[in-house]
């Protein structure tokens, strides 16, 4: 299968009262054609500025991007996201890549009725008419699943449940069949019953779209239904990446493997939830040497004072943890 | 509709309450109101005022004349000016135009060029046009009117002599309705601009607040992350949702507008509301104050009652 | 938490410029009698050419003379005083009714928040303004009343302030706690609401004496407020304004030193609320 999106080096600074924090610091991943990748962290990782990033949607200033690569594969041609011009970032922005936002209570404009942020976007990238755009919209809003489409294009969003406005910002996303949607934590702000049924419906129209997703989320459990790649991100680095398989059977990385303990798992019986001690460090004061080592159970010297590097294990499965990489030397060699 | 009717309705015991008010306040004055409704030459016979005192009801106590004066109100009957002797409802309507007139365009100039100026500065926000148009904010929102007025006239009257500064239209001129037009915009003109100056300094200062809070809200985020072109962005998704907490300001900023009108029209001579008030203020000419207090309220509130029709508009989450 | 604000304050350049200007000015009215050169109603007709206004910048007169040739820069120091004292003490006033009355609104709530509520919309509806100016011809125009009539019709903004501000503390839980204390609610307004409602509050409260000295002004302007031979930077602008043509600055200049007045004033309300805001981050 082909790249369809390629990150090299990615780094995110925020430049505050003449200060500067870095919040991504060099992540590299990639995404094929119609597949799903996750990106794994604990909030504060960085994971949702890598997404936001992608889309140049942080606002600079404080913002500061930096990126050796950021190359975008459509229709056989490449886009740099990072260099390309600002209008032609925008015809792709909602037509090739688009977004799902955490937020559905304050993602959708509340004096626009949601017809017309849906018809928005098909008349600016597919250059509808009026009639054709609303025929358009409503077809999209009975996919995503609402009743009544054509009456709902009047509605104000706030006359819409959670659930019922995170399914419009679907159809908005979904409205030009982008090739790639970034879906950052579509679900974390809505109920436990409703979650389900938002991942279960951008799972099947992912499927119908042959669309590839990014899914930038916490919750392992759903990285273990959904993603076919995994990185998981801690403070700003990748620090495992791996395909969804190798990660969950042969996991290397100690915070890995705490977000897996950390999972309440039904079919596996478990004594305890085991949890993560500490907190995550703070952009402004990461710790020296493996950023991980203050709540890291192998801690050894070492880790205290020199960063730690990526490092194959095996052929696609990318771990920065040094102790592992001396275990796994030691074990074969 | 009947949100409107509603709206309406309670008025009424607004109107009753101010009127109460100050039929009060003006009866706390020492001194003799008959003093006030007889010329010197008059004053002179004590019969003469004791008649007046009996016309007037001054002997009775507050309330029951209160109650007199209401239930004539009530009949359409505001009485008669003690300084001119004409029926004050005659007098008022013929005066309450020009009023109408000035604070309309002071208005209309508060809400273009601040809402303007305040996009301005939070879309060009840190950069030198925001810090002088801010500094300018200031200077309006702290500019006493009638010295703004002042340094009008000595500019525009005297210094380049481009302008009239007295009264509303040229005396004796005929002429085609656009001459008659143009006479009566360059009248207005200055007054306006004295009036309103204050308010284009508050409304600029919190279009601009206001439209920088919206910027950060997660649906533009959403709006850049379809590829909308900035300009869509900035009107159809910002300018909108920044108006919603400014019209609020609408309702709130007419008394100030009216009060300011009273300073403004005697500055200029404009034979309106305020003027009129003021010179029956100063004659003690009662049944004129009541007549002006209760009009300028009316006008307060038919304003207030427009700005929250305005909000609907704007608001859609807003339902009467 | 105080050196904080005072740091939050100073940095933002025009408060400070505006303190600066205001306390000077503060100042020269205080000490008006020692500073000034003349005695306010001292004429000097005998140096007028023609009965007209002496200059700027001419002999010993700094700001020049009016028509009666009293001293412009005297008067003008004098007229300070009476706009600053009437600004200042009708804010104070407009406090003391304001707080009290927003606060047990807010805090008793039902039936007195009501009353209390009704009111302050009736007081608001007429433009007041025209209250104070009817006020003002009843009773007899010394600055005492000017200063207490325009307190009295200046504290609906406070009142309704200090009750929004009462409704949101009352429910927190340190008022909760301390009526589980059972505190009076005396004492619980007092101690508990009043200091942590006073920030926005004393915001308004400098924006109030910016509003009270241009009413002033505008009064004496209009012949209500401080008669003659007392000077008061209104009515010295209407005298100035017969004299437009002839002698501008009679009329530039106290308005000059009304704005500079309102300006800072409105210079500091802007940097205590960005100093005393606990979200202000920019």
């Amino acid at each position: 299968m082909e790249n369809l999106l390629q990150v090299k080096n990615l780094s995110v600074a925020f430049r505050t009262d003449g200060e500067s924090t870095t919040v991504v610091s060099g992540a590299s991943f990639s995404i094929k054609q119609s597949e799903v990748a996750a990106i794994v962290g604990e909030s504060g990782s960085g994971k949702s500025v890598t997404a936001m990033s992608l889309l140049r949607l942080l606002a600079s200033p404080p913002a500061q991007v930096l990126a050796d690569e950021m190359t975008f594969f459509s229709d056989g041609a490449s886009v740099d996201l990072f260099a390309c011009p600002d209008q032609k970032l925008r015809a792709i922005r909602g037509n090739r890549i688009s977004m799902v936002f955490q937020e559905p209570m304050t993602s959708l404009n509340p004096t626009l009725a949601v017809g017309r942020q849906i018809t928005e976007v098909l008349q600016l990238h597919k250059g509808m008419g009026r009639r054709e755009s609303e025929n358009a919209a409503c077809g999209l809003l009975a996919e995503v699943g609402m009743t009544e489409p054509r009456r709902q294009l009047g509605a104000f969003p706030h006359q819409l449940s959670g659930g019922m406005r995170q399914r419009v910002m679907i159809a908005i996303a979904l409205a030009c069949r982008p090739d790639l949607l970034i879906a950052d934590e579509p679900t974390t702000a809505l109920d436990v019953t409703i979650q389900a049924q938002i991942m279960e419906l951008l799972n099947e129209l992912r499927k119908k779209n042959k669309m590839a997703v990014l899914l930038i989320t916490h919750n392992m459990g759903l990285v273990a239904e959904m993603a076919d790649t995994v990185a998981v991100m801690y403070a700003g680095q990748i620090v495992e990446s791996a395909s969804s398989k190798e990660l969950f059977t042969n996991t290397l990385h100690p915070y890995t493997k705490g977000l897996l303990e950390s999972v309440p798992n039904l079919s596996e019986k478990r004594k305890n939830l085991v949890s993560i001690p500490g907190t995550i460090p703070s952009p402004r004061a990461w710790p020296s040497g493996c950023r991980f080592h203050p709540r890291c159970g192998m801690c050894q010297d070492e880790c205290r004072e020199k960063a730690q590097e990526l490092w194959e294990a095996s052929p696609g499965h990318f771990v920065r943890c040094g102790v592992q990489k001396e275990k796994r030397g030691g074990d074969i060699g | 509709m009947r949100y409107i009717i509603k709206r309406l309705l309670t008025m009424i015991p607004m109107l009753l309450g101010i009127s109460l008010i100050s039929y009060c306040l003006m009866n706390l004055a020492p001194g003799d109101a008959a003093t006030m409704y007889l010329n010197p030459e008059e004053l002179k016979n004590p019969v003469s005022i004791e008649a007046v005192r009996e016309k007037l009801q001054l002997d009775k106590p507050v309330m029951v004349r209160y109650v007199a004066w209401l239930k004539e109100v009530l009949r359409g009957n505001w009485g008669y000016s003690y300084l001119s002797r004409q029926p004050v409802i005659k007098e008022i309507g013929a005066r309450i135009t020009p009023t109408i007139q000035l604070s309309i365009t002071a208005l209309l100039l508060e809400m273009l060029l601040g809402v303007g100026l305040g996009v301005y500065c939070a879309k060009h926000q840190y950069k030198i046009s925001d810090h002088a148009l801010s500094l300018f904010a200031f200077v309006g929102m702290s500019m006493p009117s009638f010295w703004f007025g002042i340094l009008l006239i000595l500019f525009f009257t005297l210094q380049l002599g481009w302008l009239p500064s007295m009264g509303l239209v040229t005396v004796g001129l005929k002429g085609s309705w656009h001459v008659i037009l143009l006479d009566r915009l360059r009248h207005m003109i200055m007054p306006a601009i004295a009036l309103s100056f204050a308010g284009i300094g508050s409304w600029m200062r919190y279009q601009r607040a206001s439209f920088l809070d919206v910027m950060e809200q997660d649906y533009i985020r959403t709006a850049r992350s379809k590829g909308l072109k900035e300009s869509v962005i900035t009107w159809r998704h910002t300018f909108r949702n920044s108006c919603i907490p400014v019209v609020t300001m609408l309702g709130g900023s007419l008394p100030g507008l009216v009060s300011g009108s009273f300073v403004i029209e005697n500055m200029f001579g404009i034979p309106g509301l305020g003027r009129y008030g003021t010179m029956a203020v100063l004659n003690r000419d009662y049944p004129v104050i009541m007549a002006v207090t209760l009009f300028s309220s009316i006008l307060v509130m038919a304003g207030m009652l427009l700005s929250d029709l305005l909000y609907v508009l704007v608001d859609p989450r807003i339902q009467y | 938490m105080k050196s904080v604000t005072l740091r939050r304050f100073c940095r933002t350049k025009l408060a400070v410029c505006g303190a600066v200007a205001l306390i000077a000015l503060v100042a020269l009215a205080a000490a008006a009698p020692l500073v000034s050169p003349f005695p306010y109603d001292e004429l000097h007709l005998e140096d007028l050419t023609d009965g007209k206004p002496i200059p700027m910048f001419k002999g010993k007169y700094l700001f020049g003379t009016d028509q009666f040739g009293r001293d412009y820069l005297t008067r003008c120091i004098f007229g300070g005083r009476m706009s600053l004292s009437v600004g200042f003490i009708a804010a104070l006033i407009s406090l003391l009714i304001g707080i009290p009355l927003g606060l047990c609104a807010g805090y008793f709530g039902g039936l007195a928040d009501m009353a209390v509520m009704r009111f302050t919309e009736l007081l608001s509806c007429i433009p007041s303004f025209f209250l104070i100016l009817i006020a003002n011809s009843v009773f007899h125009a010394s600055i005492i009343n000017v200063m207490a009539i325009i307190g009295m019709f200046s504290w609906m903004g406070i009142c309704r302030q200090s009750r929004a501000q009462c409704l949101s503390l009352k429910e927190q839980d340190f008022v909760q706690s301390a009526r589980a204390m059972g505190y009076s609610h005396f004492y619980i307004i007092i101690r508990y609401i009043l200091p942590n409602a006073l920030s926005p509050i004393i915001v308004s409260a400098t924006l109030n004496v910016a509003y009270a000295i241009i009413v002033e002004s505008s009064l004496s302007y209009l012949g209500l407020g401080v008669q003659e031979p007392t000077p008061s930077w209104g009515a010295m602008l209407k005298v100035g304004q017969d004299f437009l043509r002839t002698s501008s600055w009679l009329a530039v200049i106290p308005g000059l030193l009304i704005l500079v007045v309102t300006l800072s004033l409105n210079f500091i309300g802007d940097g205590l609320r960005d100093a005393l805001d606990p979200r202000a981050s920019r």
